[in-house]
């Protein structure tokens, strides 16, 4: 090891050597490169390419195209619904209306008064790009996705607006472009971004890391507006919930009855919420206009069966983790925990999320659905589950917690058909060993989310009827500072205290479910 | 002194004269006419008397009587023809005693906006002095102000000082008022200051007078926690100089000046260059990820300056100085928020013009500034805010100053004031046509002597400030006892009330700022649309003071103070304020057309709910026993706290070193060899700083350990009259041997060390 004193020494040599270099020719050396710690930030990734848009003309308003292209990247791990439990993506790029259209500008219309004009429906199609890039992206493997806000609805800043409506152009790195074009599921291309190390792990160099040349399609016109919807009622004969402005849930949520041979028996022992697929009637011609613009005119939902195994069809297995004989069906129904004190923000250390059981018209009418199954309907019914999965997103390599309340029912019977199957699907899905625990859920107040495949979703509360820090609420509760409040929008649903402490004491939430 | 006083008038002649190179200083010039009288050489004293009386000292009339009397003894010494060879004649001399005791007495001219000596100052005052400046070989201003007990200069880039005291220690300072010869010289776009963008050099400067303590009730706003005012070189003293200097990492300075007289007008005029590299890069050339600027990666500062000075005394009492400046600098700073490693590439000029008519003072002054500036680099998909600030300003003060006796035994020196300040700045990062400023101010002072050794000096001063549409007052109050007979020591008193102003970017801001996610941004604006009334109010200051200076011996000087701040309503970046549907309802939010991003938060200013309350206090000595050589030492200690009021989340932080210490020793020798060797160390640091993330404007705390700078500096004067000087002059010597270089503020550069030579010339 040199000493202290060595080095001295051999520095100023340096420095008198480089001052001799000086003398004579001024301008030697570049000063080393640091990167304090903070937030200008070090080496770090980009992602770039070409945005394609295939799809109609845009609208115009007021002398300006309306809408833009969004494009958002997610990690691998933490992809959004129904994919995985992801919130917020990592990285996300607008393109605007003008300039993705500018090549074709002469092909628009434009009203003198500024009123919107739409193309119709059976109006050209183009074809239009831009580049694109995102940085700062973290070392790892991710999609991009994304679409072209065609009505110009899309407000990133609030619940009720930062998803694609019906007729949104959606898409993104799409690995089996052809595939999609011909009706087939879309597979998401995987980015990586970073070298790996010896650990098979992605890391940033000095230089930091850049992916080019990643295509961006947009080409799918989304057929559905988001599954708007509010709770009509409460189904509960095991915990005396009579109002869905208030549903309390045990922790130790014991379920009297899972039988198939007697589903009306089972579907008693779950709590069911009953959903409507739009507002109260009263509260639509509000939620309409400003600030909401909900499409509230002709809202229902598209159900149909998922497909679980993402391949594309639609089979015996394609069903619901419990038993193979109920299918499963979309939208999908998922309460997520929310952060301690408030009504909009989720938990994320950990992510917490219940995934809800959605029936139509009751578990033995949905036992009975076939592969093809498909219809818009105004109603919808959630069975929430004795289970949550835990996540925690700041180490995507951790395992993931699958909690269950309770293994049986009252009587003894399996709650899960096969659990390794369980866990193996759910390790695929979000790319972590899961590792199934039972013990006592959460307690917490959670927000209820329906997903449809496409990713379009709903989530209540929201905005709507939850007035934020700065709206101050009218005595009568209608108003949020100068704007109405939407009641139906403010529904919790709550994991409460148990029915059996001793059991909770026995079976404890584990620590990697708790804040 | 002792040579003349045993009758060896040539050799002592010789000393001082050799020492007036070295060192000019009035006195010095007074003793050699003396001297030079006492030895019978009349014409000569004359002579030299007439170019002491240039120096426009305050005993001008006693000596213009004494010029009298040479030249009627002059005329009798010709007449008389009694001069022999090298006897001094008794014709010459004065009979007086030389002004030995106090021939490097100082006088200051900032503490009370006259001259005055710094023992009856009503702050504690600190002269960094032209022989501090020689040895030091310095080159940057702010490295000078380290050595001043209490100071925190922070190097953030090679570009980027920042100057404060006692506690106020962070980025963009903004809490001192820093002049030159009595001339704003911040920046009101950002109200900070440019250091490395003056249209001065080192080489111009005659001494800094530093007044600690807050200074609003005589210069108004932003004399928060002190003022700083730079003392440039007489017209027509010192002689034409040149200096060139090279260094490692390819440092290069150079300054030329010239200076002359004729008669009553005298004249100063210089140019120069320097430049400074980054003390590190924050990004490297092989950066993939991220688009750079055209800007030279490597260049922390460079500037190309001239500047012209030019005096011309009328009558006694009566006297014009005009002062212009130039310079193009480009330069890196670090600005608040998500603004770091920024270079703005600037030009920026000035006229000052000052006409003393005894007992008034006129001043009238025009500055500019444009610039182009972006950030240095940005991720991919985002912006490097490229801007292009405009400012103007014009000042008009009168000062009046009389001393007077109101009642038989209290002489008051009064000075009163009226200033005016026209500011108008263009810059795209505020609103459209941001409305030109008009402040104005009125202050008043009055010193009163109550007897010999008890001096009570009271002032106020009231603002009214255009942006918080407000007076503003201030006041200041000081005890001056001076208990020993000699008057050589001070017991200091003094209580004060301060006050910033929030800057241009404070009052008028109006910039979308995009945030990590590159498609949305948060439009930080000064103004609110969810609180119309919402006003930005000005940053205040209590300060007492108790302070003791002990210059009693003349080989010691002592000075201690002890002070506490009552810091309220600092300026701070506000809390993001997401968007709501009710912000929806009236029409924001939404895609922005001129940035195509959505913008998902407002942000903006805010007043600091939390009350520091800091306590600190110097202590400094400096001796000079042994000739050639002086030794320097203060200690500063500082605490703050936090007082946070009901429903206030202030974040507490430590950005100012609880102990810092400086220490040196100078050396000069007859033999032309000079030199300095000066350290500094400074405590642990612990800073909160504001950053904006996924979440919004967030805290973040950062610690910074204790660091050390050792300077050094070795100089020797030769040829004839030791016109040239070699010189090697090495900063932050220990860097890398002890630890990594440090950095001084948490997103800084880590500063390494530096070596320079330099080669100067006088003709």
């Amino acid at each position: 090891m040199t000493s202290p004193l060595v080095h001295f020494l051999r520095s100023y040599c340096v420095n008198i050597a480089w001052l001799s270099c000086l003398l004579s020719i001024a301008g030697c050396g570049e000063p080393d490169t640091f990167v304090p710690e903070g937030p200008q930030g070090g080496p770090a990734g980009a992602i770039a390419g070409q945005l394609v848009y295939s799809g109609p003309l845009p609208c115009t308003r007021d002398g300006r195209i309306v809408g833009s292209a969004v494009m958002m990247v997610f990690d691998r791990r933490s992809l959004p619904p129904p994919d995985g439990v992801g919130r917020t993506p990592v990285g996300l790029s607008v393109i605007t209306g003008e300039e993705l259209f500018s090549p074709v500008y002469h092909q628009l219309s434009f009203e003198p008064d500024g009123k919107l004009r739409c193309p119709p429906p059976d109006g050209p199609q183009v074809t239009v790009s831009a580049a694109w890039h995102v940085a700062p992206l973290s070392a790892g493997e991710y999609h991009v996705r994304g679409f072209y806000d065609h009505d110009g609805d899309y407000n990133p800043a609030l619940i009720i607006a930062q998803l694609p409506t019906r007729g949104d152009i959606a898409g993104g790195a799409i690995r089996n472009l052809a595939g999609v074009m011909a009706g087939g599921p879309v597979e998401y291309a995987v980015i990586g971004l970073g070298d790996l190390d010896h650990n098979g792990l992605r890391v940033i160099g000095e230089a930091g890391a850049r992916v080019d040349g990643v295509t961006v399609n947009l080409v799918l016109a989304l057929p559905h507006e988001r599954p708007l919807f509010r709770f009509r009622g409460v189904l509960d004969s095991q915990f005396a919930n009579d109002r869905v402005e208030r549903v309390v849930v045990p922790s130790d949520y014991p379920i009297a009855t899972f039988d198939l041979a007697d589903p009306a028996g089972t579907e008693e022992s779950f709590v069911r919420l009953q959903l409507d697929a739009n507002l109260k009637s009263e509260e639509q011609a509000l939620a309409a206009a400003s600030p909401f613009f909900l499409a509230v005119e002709d809202a229902q939902f598209a159900m149909s069966r998922e497909d679980v195994d993402r391949n594309g069809v639609i089979d015996g297995l394609d069903h619901i983790p419990e038993t193979s004989l109920v299918p499963a069906l979309t939208p999908l129904g998922l309460l997520s925990k929310l952060q301690d004190g408030s009504s909009l923000r989720p938990q994320v250390a950990p992510v917490v999320v219940m995934p809800a059981m959605t029936l139509h018209e009751g578990l033995a009418t949905t036992a009975q659905l076939t592969a093809d199954f498909g219809e818009i309907t105004g109603e919808l019914m959630l069975a929430l589950r004795p289970a949550v999965l835990c996540i925690d997103e700041s180490r995507p390599n951790a395992e993931l917690t699958l909690l269950l309340a309770r293994e049986r029912d009252d009587a003894g019977r399996a709650l899960i058909e096969d659990p390794e199957a369980v866990q193996q699907g759910l390790s695929a899905r979000f790319g972590r060993p899961v590792r199934m625990v039972y013990g006592c859920l959460p307690q917490g107040r959670y927000a209820t989310n329906l997903v449809y495949p496409s990713g379009q979703a709903w989530t209540v509360p929201n905005e709507a009827g939850i007035c934020a820090a700065t709206e101050t609420e009218s005595q009568d509760g209608r108003l949020c500072g100068t704007r109405a409040k939407l009641e139906s929008q403010s529904v919790v649903i709550e994991i409460g205290a148990p029915t059996d402490p001793v059991y909770c004491e026995a079976h404890p939430t584990p620590s990697t479910c708790l804040p | 002194m002792q040579l003349i006083a045993q009758g060896r008038y040539e050799t002592g002649i010789a000393e001082l004269e050799r020492a007036d190179e070295i060192f000019p200083h009035p006195a010095v010039r007074y003793n050699i006419a003396r001297a030079l009288a006492d030895a019978g050489h009349l014409d000569r004293a004359i002579t030299v008397y007439r170019s002491y009386l240039r120096t426009e000292p305050d005993d001008r009339d006693a000596v213009e009587a004494l010029l009298v009397d040479l030249k009627r003894r002059r005329a009798a010494q010709l007449a008389t023809k009694s001069m022999s060879r090298g006897e001094p004649s008794a014709a010459g001399r004065t009979g007086e005693v030389g002004r030995t005791p106090h021939l490097y007495e100082e006088r200051i001219v900032t503490a009370s906006r006259r001259a005055q000596n710094p023992l009856d100052a009503p702050n504690s005052t600190t002269i960094v002095t032209a022989q501090d400046i020689r040895l030091s070989g310095i080159t940057r201003i702010p490295e000078l102000l380290r050595r001043v007990a209490g100071m925190d200069v922070m190097q953030i880039t090679g570009g980027d000082s920042n100057v404060s005291m006692r506690g106020s220690n962070g980025r963009l300072a903004n809490k001192l008022l820093i002049l030159i010869d009595g001339r704003v010289i911040k920046n009101d776009i950002l109200g900070s200051t440019f250091w490395e963008g003056l249209a001065i050099d080192v080489d111009q400067v005659e001494r800094i007078e530093v007044v600690r303590g807050p200074g609003s009730s005589l210069y108004g706003a932003d004399a928060f926690a002190g003022v700083v005012n730079i003392i440039t070189r007489t017209p027509g003293e010192g002689g034409n100089r040149a200096r060139v200097g090279v260094g490692d990492h390819a440092q290069l300075y150079a300054s030329l000046s010239t200076t002359g007289r004729d008669g009553d007008l005298a004249y100063r005029a210089g140019a120069g260059f320097t430049r400074y590299p980054r003390w590190t890069r924050e990004v490297s050339s092989a950066r993939v990820d991220l688009r750079r600027s055209d800007f030279d990666q490597n260049v922390g500062a460079q500037n190309a300056r001239a500047y012209l000075d030019v005096t011309r005394r009328f009558s006694k009492g009566k006297r014009l100085r005009v002062t212009s400046g130039y310079s193009h600098s480009l330069i890196d700073i670090y600005g608040v928020g998500p603004f770091n490693d920024y270079v703005v590439d600037m030009d920026h000029g000035y006229v000052d013009g000052r006409l003393d008519v005894d007992p008034l003072v006129f001043r009238l002054t025009y500055t500019h500034l444009s610039a182009f500036a972006s950030a240095n680099a940005a991720y991919l998909g985002h912006g490097l805010y490229e801007t292009d600030p405009r400012q103007d300003v014009v000042g008009a003060d009168v000062q009046f100053n009389r001393v007077f006796r109101l009642l038989a035994h209290f002489e008051h020196e009064l000075s009163a004031g009226l200033g005016y300040r026209l500011k108008r700045v263009r810059w795209n990062y505020l609103v459209d046509e941001p409305p030109t400023e008009n402040h104005v101010g009125v202050f008043a002072q009055d010193a009163v002597r109550v007897s010999k050794a008890v001096r009570v000096v009271l002032s106020g001063r009231v603002d009214y400030v255009p942006s918080i549409r407000t007076a503003v007052p201030s006041a200041r109050g000081s005890v001056i006892l001076r208990p020993s007979e000699s008057g050589r020591q001070a017991v200091r008193a003094s209580v004060g009330t301060a006050f910033r102003s929030p800057s241009f970017l404070e009052s008028h801001l109006h910039l979308p700022i995009q945030l990590s996610l590159a498609g949305l941004e948060m439009l930080s604006s000064s103004s609110r649309d969810d609180d119309v009334d919402f006003r930005l109010g000005p940053e205040n200051i209590l300060a007492a003071e108790l302070g003791y200076a002990n210059q009693e011996h003349r080989a010691f000087q002592v000075e201690t103070a002890a002070y506490y701040h009552r810091i309220s309503d600092a300026i701070e970046l506000a809390d993001a304020r997401p968007l709501t549907l009710s912000d929806v309802a009236a029409g924001l939010g939404g895609i922005n057309p001129e940035t195509g991003r959505f913008r998902v938060a407002s942000g903006g200013w805010q007043n600091d709910c939390g009350v520091d309350h800091v306590f600190g206090g110097e202590l400094g000595a400096r001796w000079y026993g042994v000739e050639g050589i002086d030794v320097f030492a203060n200690y500063a200690v500082n605490y703050k706290l936090l007082e946070r009021p009901t429903g206030c989340a202030a974040s507490a932080d430590r950005s100012t070193s609880r102990h810092k210490v400086n220490a040196g020793v100078q050396l000069r020798s007859s033999f032309g060899l000079d030199a300095e060797l000066s350290v500094h160390y400074q405590t642990a640091q612990r800073w909160v700083e504001q950053i904006a993330s996924l979440e919004g404007i967030v805290d973040r705390r950062f610690d910074l350990p204790a660091y050390h700078l050792l300077n050094g500096s070795v100089g020797y004067s030769f040829l004839e009259r030791r016109k040239a000087r070699a010189e090697v002059v090495v900063f932050n010597a220990l860097s890398g041997v002890v630890g990594p270089p440090p950095q001084m503020h948490p997103f800084g550069n880590r500063v390494g060390r530096r070596i320079m030579g330099f080669l100067s010339y006088r003709l």
